[in-house]
């Protein structure tokens, strides 16, 4: 009895030392629990919003790294497109910027010329990442003074979409692979009824740096000279390269002019473009429609025989400020690693071979065939002008060849007033 | 004698008034109330205003410690024909906007100072404009301008009018500016309906004895009882027609062909597009000079137009 007695004793206060050990061991369980997460560093990402859809893909990929990471945790903010670079810019004055930002080929040269951006090259070498999958040329987009400052996010450019339901209305073929501008004229003037605000081309965005450079390249010119260290567009091939797009809006009317789009979404999206020169970015967008529409390859000039892609990728870049070199590391290293490319497959073409080439993306691309833009990229694409002073000549390019659009001036004043500004902005360069 | 003198000398010296007396304590009290603004002023307005002198005498990239560059960035502003641009076009703005902006919301502040009914509800409309948040009222415009589809030009096409490109258009973008501008005249309305109901009755009723009909009585009173509030209304539109920023901002970035170049807009552009930070503090400074110069022109010569009842100021 005693020992039944003395066990019941012992049993109740084994009960109540247990009973008072489960909280401690709860806590402790949950503080270790939360110890491991909190050894993640947190990684903050910054990025402009694209479209619904892409933000969502971003948003499962850095979800998928944060399963699978045990070093970091980052976390992405979505911001406004406009200004967004200027405002970064100030964010990393005050101390405030992200540890990694999405960035534009334009910006690249700025940020790293001025330390706002972490050289990388130092970071794959320590790892030996192999970059060798790699179809496009990091170092041309993305270096600065031999280092590199940017993780590939995928290679963007120029793509042509074609409106097949309205070629078909209108008992047009598809466009041949050879086809050149004057194929593409003919057709757009059958495609055209104006009354209706059916147009057969549009392009969008228009001035430099986007798609008007596609045909400055393509009739012979460029914006600038090999070194870019001078504009070229007063050339007599630059100059019949946007005569040819002005001769769409205002001779030929085959294309809404740059009033008429300003403020509205997409017009290709409201069914109302035949062929539309938009960023392969576009594409997420366009699929979520009821429109029925294809690829095309980009049309040749007929006399120069140049076809000519304009490429503006886009890449993540760590900021100089970021807290945990070694954790933003680890988080850049996915973003523009195979698995991130692989994560972003729907979004637009990825940089690497063994991606590009696999049958899952090209199947997630059907029923159109993802590989005519992507050979148009690489047999013809046309390599962005990056400067550290991009954003100022291109704004001053913008500002200047605006009358010229519209007809308030010709293509030869408004390109040789282009050319002497941005000559003069060159002329300041401390770099 | 001496022990009553010390005592008289000891009862002085209790007698002399406390460090803390009462006219002290009510002037710490005060300054004790006011410090919060006090250190608003020097750290947020004060502060930054030095520092941005500071700045335009250095070439500052912000990412990058700030070089002293002596006056190189105010020659250069002499030297800049894209200031001059903007300057140009700001000029242009103000002495179109601040006039036309004057005359109609004078104007409009009559027909809101009528008794008639339902006056409330057109003194609602009238003001509406400008609780209209700024970035939301000029995307409405961004679409009234549109050539081939906005409203404007649609109306214009009713009556056989091809309207024009308006902001894509290198003669038309700053008058659409000034256009937009004129929306929200309400804010200046108010003002001058406040002032009109102001005006003592009994001077209406003077001009009437006389045999002064309603032209007489705007002329003779209305005008003149009101130019303490259009001086008014001058200077707060002029400081605001300098400093215009955000319509061109969003409507036309500058554009096209720095026609709608504003020298707040190219101060921001250099500031935090280009990063030229000391170079965009000299714009700021003679902006602040030139706004301070007409200013005071326009106090200057105020003694001349504005009437103040009861001033005894010589004229």
């Amino acid at each position: 009895m005693t020992t039944v007695g003395n066990s019941r004793r012992m049993s109740r206060r084994a009960v109540a030392l247990g009973a008072a050990a489960v909280p401690f061991a709860a806590s402790a369980a949950i503080g270790l629990a939360s110890a491991s997460a909190q050894d993640k560093q947190d990684v903050r990402i910054a990025s402009y919003t694209v479209n619904d859809t892409w933000n969502a893909t971003v948003e499962e990929m850095i979800a998928a790294f944060n399963a699978q990471s045990t070093l970091a945790n980052a976390s992405i903010e979505f911001r406004p497109g406009d200004q967004y670079w200027d405002k970064l810019q100030t964010e990393y004055a005050g101390g405030q910027a992200p540890d990694i930002t999405l960035v534009n080929s334009e910006w690249i040269g700025a940020g790293a010329s001025r330390g706002m951006f972490v050289d990388l090259k130092p970071l794959y070498e320590r790892d030996q990442v192999d970059q060798s999958d790699l179809w496009f040329d990091m170092t041309t987009d993305w270096g600065w003074e031999g280092g590199q400052y940017g993780a590939l996010l995928y290679v963007a450019g120029q793509a042509l979409y074609v409106n097949k339901d309205l070629l078909d209305a209108a008992g047009e073929p598809m466009p041949a692979v050879d086809w050149t501008w004057d194929d593409l004229l003919e057709s757009a003037k059958r495609l055209t009824n104006e009354a209706e605000g059916q147009y057969g081309i549009y392009i969008g965005p228009l001035p430099p740096p986007h798609w008007s450079c596609a045909f400055v390249q393509g009739a012979g010119g460029a914006v600038l000279n090999d070194a870019r260290d001078e504009c070229t567009l007063n050339t007599a091939e630059a100059r019949a390269g946007l005569q040819w797009i002005v001769d769409l809006m205002l001779a030929h009317k085959v294309m809404p002019t740059v009033g008429a789009t300003e403020g509205q979404e997409n017009p290709f999206l409201a069914n109302k473009i035949a062929y539309f020169f938009g960023g392969t970015w576009e594409e997420s967008a366009i699929r979520t429609t009821e429109i029925n529409w294809d690829f095309a390859h980009m049309p040749a000039h007929p006399t120069t025989g140049i076809t000519s892609v304009q490429l503006g990728s886009n890449a993540w870049s760590m900021l100089s400020t970021t807290g945990d070199e070694d954790a933003t590391w680890e988080v850049l290293k996915y973003l523009g690693g195979p698995d991130g490319a692989q994560a972003l497959v729907s979004l637009g073409v990825p940089g690497f071979n063994s991606v590009v080439e696999s049958a899952e993306y090209q199947e997630l691309h059907r029923p159109q065939d993802i590989l005519v833009p992507v050979s148009d990229f690489r047999e013809f694409g046309h390599d962005y002008y990056t400067t550290p002073d991009a954003a100022e000549w291109l704004t001053a390019v913008v500002n200047e060849l605006g009358p010229m659009w519209t007809g308030e001036d010709t293509v030869e004043n408004s390109t040789q007033r282009a050319v002497d500004r941005v000559n003069e902005i060159f002329s300041m360069r401390t770099f | 004698m001496a022990t009553a003198s010390k005592t008289l000398v000891q009862g002085l010296t209790t007698t002399k008034p406390p460090f803390l007396n009462h006219r002290r304590r009510e002037a710490i009290g005060g300054y004790l109330f006011i410090l919060p603004w006090i250190i608003g002023v020097v750290v947020f307005l004060l502060g930054p205003i030095a520092a941005s002198f500071y700045f335009s005498l250095t070439n500052y990239q912000v990412v990058k410690a700030p070089e002293w560059a002596g006056l190189a960035n105010y020659r250069r502003l002499l030297n800049d024909d894209l200031f001059w641009q903007a300057l140009k076009v700001t000029t242009i703005y103000v002495a179109i906007s601040v006039p036309l902006g004057l005359v109609l919301s004078f104007l409009v502040a009559l027909l809101m100072n009528q008794r008639v009914k339902g006056i409330g509800f057109w003194r609602t409309i009238f003001y509406l404009p400008n609780l209209i948040p700024l970035v939301a009222g000029t995307m409405l415009w961004l679409w009234m301008f549109n050539p081939q589809f906005g409203l404007i030009n649609g109306f214009l096409a009713r009556i056989g009018i091809d309207g024009p490109l308006w902001l894509q258009s290198q003669q038309w973008a700053l008058p659409s500016l000034i256009i937009m501008n004129l929306w929200g005249v309400g804010g200046a309305t108010l003002i001058y309906l406040a002032g009109l109901q102001g005006i003592p009755t009994d001077l209406y009723d003077a001009v009437a004895v006389d045999g002064g009909g309603a032209w007489a009585k705007l002329w003779t009173i209305t005008i003149p009882q009101m130019t303490p509030v259009i001086f008014y209304n001058l200077v707060l539109g002029l400081i605001a027609g300098f400093q215009v920023f955000a319509q061109p901002l969003i409507l036309t970035g500058g554009g096209p062909r720095y026609s709608t170049l504003f020298v707040v807009l190219y101060l921001y552009q250099n500031a935090f597009a280009n990063f030229r930070m000391g170079y965009a503090s000299a714009i700021a400074w003679a902006l602040f000079l030139i706004i301070l110069v007409l200013t005071l022109i326009i106090f200057k010569f105020s003694n001349a137009w504005v009437y103040y009842e009861g001033d005894t100021r010589k004229r």
